[in-house]
């Protein structure tokens, strides 16, 4: 027979197991609002029924319920959307800080507006055809030299401002490495106390909460892989590495790379080996700084280089007012010694030599028919890959190999200059193993660089010019005129007028001159009245001087600012496709976790009721009690 | 059935509101700035297309400027041969009137006082100067191009202009008037000024001439190349291969070179070359149009023409006056008018390239503000609907997170 009081037990539980749903209803109404919280329900379950193999037991009906208990407290989640969550987080990361930067770079170039890079170049030009127009007054030079101070100083802004940008996300890297160290801190610390929790068999919802919330936030930052599988271990991935494993967290490392300016690399402490970062903030922040500022500043860098060579080029054919040639135009400094000769590996002895362009001492006519026949050899683009060759043979005329030349991917490109000789002048290197600027190799197994352009001493590979080689100048068939060493590196920072040019502008060369001793040097100047050499100069921006890969400046311009706009384009579009299934995402999982006041309110009358029908249960069970006591004693 | 939580119809009428503010805040950007694109990534193609189209106008403007200025140096050039001319018309009545048996040797030497006056004038317009700039000097603008010589001639009772030389040279000053499309804005002194051909001849037996090295030599401007072993018929032909008014030729084997059309020769030597000097008609540093002391040089500038007719008023010699005077200034006058022509068509042809650059401007701007600006109808229609979404959005967020169960729960 049940116990007298087994009525009062029972209620009790009831009240205590419409307490927790209670409770459990009011966290999650109060929790409604809390980030990364997900709806938790009491599983209410009955208890044992009591079991009394008695005396008394055939005469009752069997099992007697005992009423319900809370039996455990789940949290409602799906994993599966947490994991699709974070796939789309990596790659809003990735492209939401690219879309920010690239941003930051459009502002620096301005465009499309009046106050631009190429505007002021506009004005550039049109200052030295003015001063071609009135090459006498000293008004119209004062305009050009303005006009170019006003270029270089918009060059040297576009590079530092570009800089700072390399530098802010520089440390933005370092920033986000110390966030990951610290995300990662946080969820060891949590996987510890789970775990704890899990092992005496509870629970531990919100400390799941908080961890899949931190995980979200690191999946923003970088491509991670979770392990939810492993009963005993939760384990976060960056690529294959673990970087959290149960209650082991490696840390990662930022250390200053020379090879890359001093910035840095991301290493794992222990280990210090590189990490594979492919997604994430973090990879938009490392592809930015290493490729698409760096590019910018490497454009800049090429636009500068040319703009200041070919001008100087021009310039130190002309004549100033007082009669005077051979000035430069720009201050122009050669990252070389006088010998032509750098130190390329650091180690202190000058092993290579550093032209940027050289110029045959032959004048060609563009159109006429070379009548000679070869192959010319340029160096790959890429260490360790075949040599670039280009065949030529009689029928092709100069313009004909000039554009072999050109499109042969070579790291060199030709084009005539104003005197109509052929220059040969290196661009960037795609391989960051060659430096910029600087011909590596030129080699003529025919007559064509050798005397027919007069670049070359001699054919073949032995009359090669190779940079590796100390004595490379030798083999070219021209004097210190007509080579330009490689400049200083960032050349954009340092752009700046000649001292002779700042201090008097009587110094600008507009005339040109006369060869009279035939050294292939213009020696005595035409007249004050000659404005030809700064038409020439002003013509620069029409000929087809090859800025780069380019033919003109204007070209190359137009293609910096159309590649920028559609990486900025491109990096928008996708946030918000991020943005979008992110959202969506997030609405289905809010649909699986979220919190619905009115359902909760509902649950809440529910449980409410129920807990005052346990206590009615009780007060029932206290008057049966009362009866027997009072009315049936003495 | 999907389960909705309060929390998902705030968020997407968070999010759908938050979208409506940017673009409400891109088209109000439109609106206030007239531009469609503000950075490049709004429209790649439209901003660098932009760019070029700006590119395009400033240079055009650059174009008409040089234009304008080109013209004003051609009206100024123009002015003063205009000036010349009518001195000359001045000219030809006084020889016609010395030239007349009826006048005495005193009313000669009248007249020859009057053209000497005239004379200065029209040296005084040669040296005339634009902006502070000789214009008939080529590219020596900062001095006089032609110089006075004074002496004082026995039939003559004061010291009189003998002779005028050219100290000019024959550069162009060009304008640039469409994308490298060049036009000379000046006339040289030594082609405007000159009244006949010239005729120069060496006195040395060059018939054994040989070139012993590859140089080149320059005339009227012309760089012609002599290579080793040319003999002296080859560079003979050269010099009249090269498509320059001059011909060259051998005269009981002396070197003759002549002007075809009325201009001063201008022969140099360059880039080391010594073909002038070896074959005596220069001597070392000379100016391109000075020569040797033993070489003849016949030709007339205008200069000369009106000295010989002042000389020859003075001297009272009528016959010459009547033929060789009336004739030579007949030749200058052509020569002048020639001038004006070439004025006159380079002026046309300013005229009509400036008229190509104004259209071409408008056309340019134009497609300019269709890359760029907005089309302001269009805008204010797009954000007007904007806006009305925008409201209906707000007023459903106001809707439907007021009720909730709590609000019907006592």
């Amino acid at each position: 027979m049940a116990s007298t009081f087994m009525g009062i037990e029972l209620g009790k539980r009831g009240i205590i197991a419409h307490q927790t749903a209670i409770q459990t209803t009011s966290h999650n109404i109060t929790n409604a609002e809390t980030d990364g919280y997900s709806r938790q329900r009491v599983i209410l379950e009955t208890e044992h029924p009591l079991y009394s193999p008695t005396l008394s037991h055939p005469h009752q009906a069997g099992q007697i319920g005992q009423g319900a208990i809370a039996a455990r407290i789940e949290r409602i989640r799906n994993a599966f959307i947490d994991d699709k969550i974070m796939d789309s987080l990596d790659s809003l990361g990735y492209w939401k800080t690219r879309s920010d930067y690239i941003y930051q770079i459009e502002l620096v170039h301005n465009e499309p507006s009046d106050i631009s890079l190429r505007s002021i170049l506009d004005k550039f030009w049109a200052a030295w055809e003015e001063l071609a127009n009135n090459p006498s007054e000293i008004a119209t030079r004062k305009v050009v030299k303005e006009q170019s101070e006003t270029l270089a100083k918009t060059i040297n802004h576009h590079f530092e401002e570009l800089k700072a940008i390399q530098n802010n996300i520089e440390n933005a890297i370092i920033i986000k490495v110390k966030e990951i160290n610290n995300i990662a801190k946080k969820i060891r610390d949590l996987n510890v106390e789970i775990q704890r929790a899990l092992n005496l068999g509870d629970n531990p919802n919100d400390l799941m909460d908080k961890r899949d919330l931190l995980i979200e936030k690191l999946s923003q930052i970088v491509n991670i892989n979770v392990e939810r599988n492993e009963k005993d271990e939760f384990i976060v991935y960056i690529g294959s590495e673990h970087l959290v494993q149960g209650e082991h967290f490696e840390e990662l490392k930022t250390v200053s790379n020379p090879k890359k300016f001093g910035y840095s690399d991301i290493i794992w402490a222990e280990t210090k080996m590189n990490v594979t970062i492919k997604g994430g903030e973090l990879k938009s922040l490392l592809e930015l700084r290493d490729n698409i500022v760096q590019s910018q500043i490497d454009n800049l860098n090429n636009f500068t280089v040319n703009l200041i060579e070919l001008v100087n080029e021009i310039h130190r054919d002309g004549f100033g007012l007082d009669g005077l040639t051979n000035r430069n135009f720009f201050k122009y400094i050669p990252k070389t010694n006088e010998q032509g000769l750098y130190d390329r590996n650091n180690d202190g002895i000058l092993d290579s030599t550093a032209i940027f362009k050289v110029t045959g001492n032959k004048i060609l006519e563009p159109k006429s028919k070379i009548g000679v026949r070869g192959t010319i050899t340029f160096d790959s683009n890429k260490v360790g890959s075949n040599p670039i060759t280009i065949n030529y043979n009689e029928n092709d005329t100069v313009e004909e190999v000039i554009q072999k030349i050109n499109k042969s991917g070579a790291e060199i490109v030709a084009y005539l200059d104003h005197r109509n000789r052929l220059v040969l002048k290196a661009t960037l290197s795609s391989d960051k193993n060659n430096p910029d600027f600087v011909i590596r190799h030129i080699e003529d197994s025919g007559d064509f660089l050798v005397n027919f352009a007069g670049i070359l001493k001699a054919s073949g590979n032995a009359g090669a010019y190779d940079w590796k080689n100390t004595n490379a100048l030798n083999s070219l068939a021209v004097n210190e005129n007509n080579y330009t060493f490689t400049p200083l590196s960032d050349i954009s920072s340092w752009i700046d007028l000649d001292e002779n040019i700042k201090n008097d502008v009587r110094k600008i060369a507009a005339a040109s001159g006369t060869d009279t001793t035939g050294n292939g040097d213009l020696d005595v100047p035409t007249g004050v009245g000659d404005g030809s050499n700064a038409l020439k100069i002003a013509e620069l921006r029409y000929k087809k001087v090859m800025v780069g890969q380019y033919a003109t400046f204007d070209e190359y311009y137009t293609a910096v600012i159309s590649e920028i706009g559609a990486l900025g384009e491109q990096a928008q579009l996708e946030t918000q496709v991020a943005e979008n299934l992110i959202n969506n995402f997030k609405n289905l999982r809010q649909s699986i976790s979220g919190v619905n006041l009115d359902e909760e309110m509902a649950n809440l009358v529910m449980f409410q009721h129920g807990y005052n029908a346990a206590a009615r249960v009780i007060s029932i069970m206290d008057r049966m009690l009362e009866t027997i006591i009072t009315r049936m004693g003495v | 059935m999907i389960r909705i939580t309060h929390n998902m119809m705030k968020n997407d009428v968070v999010y759908n509101i938050e979208t409506h503010q940017e673009n409400l805040d891109r088209l109000q950007n439109n609106l206030s700035t007239g531009k469609k694109v503000r950075i490049p990534r709004e429209n790649p193609i439209s901003a660098t297309n932009a760019m070029l189209y700006r590119t395009r106008i400033e240079e055009i403007k650059k174009f008409i400027d040089n234009i304008e200025e080109g013209e004003a140096r051609l009206n100024f050039a123009e002015n003063g041969i205009r000036s010349i001319v009518d001195i000359f018309h001045r000219l030809e009545e006084l020889v016609v009137q010395g030239a007349n048996g009826i006048y005495s040797k005193e009313d000669r030497e009248k007249i020859a006082v009057e053209v000497d006056e005239l004379l200065k004038e029209v040296v005084q317009i040669a040296n005339s100067k634009f902006k502070g700039e000789s214009i008939f000097a080529g590219y020596q603008t900062n001095i006089e191009p032609f110089e006075v010589l004074k002496t004082k001639p026995a039939f003559a009772d004061r010291e009189v202009i003998t002779k005028v030389l050219y100290k000019g040279d024959i550069g162009k000053n060009l304008r640039e008037l469409e994308q490298q499309e060049y036009a000379p804005v000046n006339l040289a002194g030594n082609v405007l000024f000159w009244a006949t051909n010239e005729v120069v001849i060496g006195n040395q037996d060059v018939s054994n001439y040989v070139a012993n090295k590859n140089h080149k030599i320059r005339i009227d401007g012309k760089e012609i190349l002599i290579q080793s072993g040319d003999n002296i018929n080859a560079i003979i032909e050269k010099i009249n291969n090269a498509n320059i008014p001059v011909r060259a030729s051998l005269r009981d084997n002396q070197f003759v070179i002549e002007t075809t059309s009325p201009h001063e020769l201008w022969i140099e030597d360059i880039e080391g070359g010594t073909f002038f000097q070896d074959i005596g008609l220069k001597i070392a540093n000379q100016r391109p149009n000075e020569f040797a002391n033993n070489v003849q040089k016949i030709g007339y500038n205008i200069f000369d023409v009106i000295i010989k007719i002042r000389d020859d008023l003075w001297k009272n010699d009528v016959a010459s006056l009547g033929s060789e005077d009336l004739n030579n200034l007949q030749h200058s006058l052509n020569n002048l008018l020639t001038g004006l022509g070439e004025i006159g068509a380079r002026s046309a042809r300013f005229l009509s390239v400036k008229k190509r650059l104004n259209m071409n401007e408008v056309d340019m701007t134009d497609i300019l503000s269709k890359t760029e600006n907005i089309d302001i109808a269009k805008t204010v229609m797009d954000l007007q609907m904007l806006e009305y979404i925008h409201r209906s959005a707000l007023a459903v967020g106001a809707r439907i997170i007021r009720p909730t169960l709590i609000d019907f729960l006592r």
